[in-house]
C-alpha cells in the first residue's frame, strides 16, 4: 500500500498551496444580487455542487427580494410554471425552500398583475466529476 | 517485475495486431468520453485508522497523503488508488469497451511483500516479524472483465496466473460495487472475494523448518478466500473538492489467520479524507 514517501509527500505539499488557493475562489464566491433598477433578488447560495455531471443537485435556498414600490409580487422559478409564492401590498419578502435541480435553475419576480419581470436571479449547478466516464465509476468502486 | 512486462507487451502487441482495440467495440455511448487519451488525478489527506493482519502489528492511526489517478491513452491505462489499493499502480491495456463490458489485461499487486526491508507497509505492521525470512511482491498478469450492470453498479472479475514469483498459482478475485445517491452525498458499497491456492498463500503464510521458533512454529497454510466488504462516503464541498470517509473489513481466511505470522481474523481500515480533485 501507498504511504508516505518523501517524494510523494514534497508532490502534495506543493499540490496543497495550489489547493488552498483554489478554494479561496470558491468561498468567497457564493452570492450575486441581480438587480432591475433598484429591484433585487438575492439567492443563498448561487451554486449547487454534486458529485457527477447529471446528476440531481439538492440545496436549501433562500431567497430575498425587495422592491422600491409595494405591490403584488410573485416569485417563480424557471424549473415550474406555477409560482412558488405571492406577496401582497409588499416591497420585500423572504422565502426558503430546499431545492433540486441538475441544471441551472432560474428564478423571477414578477408583478401579479401582468407578469412584468421586476428581477431575477440564478442558481448554477456544478460538478466536481465533469465527465462521464465509466472507469471514474469503477475506479472510484474498486 | 520485468518478466511480467515481458508478458504484457507481448500480449498487448499481439491485441493490437489482431485489431482487438478499444476502438473497435461498436457501441460506443454518446455521453462517453473519447477513450483515445484520458484521465483523473485527485490528492488526498487522510485521517486513517488501520488494524494490520500481522502479528504484534501496533495499530495505527495518522495523517496520510497520497496521490490518485488514473491515465488512460489508446486503450494503455496506469491507474493508482492511493488508500484503496496496494504499493505498485496497476497498468493494462484494455482491449474492449462497449456500454456494458470492458475486458483488459491487467498487471498489478496482488500482496506486498514480508519482511524485506524496503516492503510497502503501513507504519510498523510487520515489526512483529523480525526472524522471518523475506518474502517478495507479487505482481500478477492476468485478464480483467467489468460489466457495467446499470450506470450505479459494476461487477468485476481478475483471473491472474502469471506472476514473478516461482512459487504460485491463478489467483481469481471477484468485486461487485454499488453507488447511490441521498441528496448531495454520494455511498457506494462493495463486496469481493479473492482466491489464493495453498501454493500462494503457504509462501506468505507458511512458516518453513529454517525460520521456525518459539513464537512462528512451523505452519502449512493451505488455499483459502479472503472476503471484504467497504462502506463508503464522499461529499462534494466544492467544485473541486471532495470530502470522503469509508471503512473497509477484510475477513482472512482460516489458513491465513491460523498462521502464526496473523493475529486477527479481520483486518480493517477506516478513513476520513479530503480531496482535491486537480482534473
Amino acid at each position: 500500500m501507498t504511504w508516505i514517501s518523501s517524494t510523494l509527500y514534497a508532490i502534495c505539499k506543493g499540490i496543497s498551496l495550489v489547493c488552498l488557493l483554489s478554494m479561496n475562489r470558491h468561498v468567497w464566491a457564493d452570492s450575486t444580487i441581480s438587480t432591475t433598477e433598484k429591484n433585487q433578488l438575492l439567492i443563498e447560495p448561487n451554486t449547487c455542487v454534486s458529485l457527477h455531471m447529471n446528476q440531481a443537485c439538492f440545496v436549501n435556498l433562500k431567497m430575498r427580494w425587495r422592491t422600491t414600490k409595494p405591490n403584488n409580487y410573485c416569485l417563480y422559478a424557471s424549473t415550474q410554471e406555477s409560482p412558488l409564492k405571492c406577496w401582497v401590498a409588499s416591497n420585500q419578502g423572504i422565502y426558503t425552500q430546499q431545492f433540486t435541480t441538475d441544471k441551472t435553475a432560474y428564478f423571477y419576480l414578477k408583478l401579479q398583475q401582468n407578469d412584468l419581470v421586476i428581477a431575477e436571479s440564478e442558481l448554477k449547478v456544478s460538478w466536481v466529476y465533469k465527465k462521464q466516464q465509466k472507469s471514474r465509476l469503477t475506479w472510484r468502486l474498486f | 517485475m520485468y518478466k511480467l512486462l515481458g508478458y504484457w507487451f507481448a500480449l498487448a502487441t499481439l491485441t493490437v495486431f489482431l485489431g482487438l482495440n478499444p476502438t473497435a467495440a461498436t457501441a460506443q455511448t454518446s455521453d462517453e468520453e473519447d477513450n483515445s487519451h484520458d484521465g483523473f488525478m485527485e490528492a488526498s489527506f487522510a485521517f486513517a485508522a488501520f488494524d494490520s493482519r500481522f502479528v504484534d502489528a501496533p495499530h495505527h492511526f495518522g495523517g496520510v497523503l497520497n496521490l490518485r489517478f488514473n491515465y488512460q491513452w489508446k486503450g494503455f491505462f496506469i491507474e493508482d488508488k492511493g488508500l484503496r489499493g496496494l504499493g505498485l499502480p496497476g497498468m493494462g491495456y484494455n482491449f474492449y469497451s462497449d456500454p456494458t463490458w470492458s475486458f483488459d489485461m491487467y498487471i498489478s499487486e496482488v500482496h506486498t511483500s514480508i519482511g524485506v526491508d524496503d516492503s510497502d507497509t503501513i507504519n510498523d505492521e510487520q515489526n512483529g516479524l523480525v526472524g522471518i525470512n523475506p518474502r517478495k511482491i507479487d505482481n500478477r498478469l492476468g485478464l480483467r472483465a467489468t460489466h457495467y450492470i446499470d450506470e450505479t453498479s459494476a461487477l468485476r472479475v481478475l483471473i491472474a496466473p502469471f506472476s514473478d514469483l516461482e512459487h504460485h498459482d491463478t489467483h481469481v478475485a471477484l468485486w461487485y460495487g454499488k453507488t447511490w445517491q441521498y441528496f448531495n452525498a454520494n455511498f457506494y458499497t462493495t463486496f469481493s472475494a479473492q482466491y489464493d491456492s495453498s501454493k500462494t498463500l503457504n509462501y506468505y503464510y507458511g512458516v518453513s523448518n529454517s525460520e521456525a521458533s518459539d513464537k512462528f512454529p512451523v505452519y502449512q497454510a493451505g488455499s483459502g478466500i479472503t472476503l471484504g466488504a467497504e462502506f463508503g462516503i464522499s461529499y462534494p464541498l466544492a467544485t473541486d473538492w471532495v470530502l470522503e470517509s469509508s471503512i473497509k473489513f477484510t475477513r482472512l481466511p482460516s489458513s491465513v489467520y491460523n498462521s502464526p505470522l496473523v493475529d486477527p481474523k479481520i483486518e480493517s481500515i477506516a478513513h476520513i479524507s479530503i480531496v482535491y480533485v486537480l482534473f
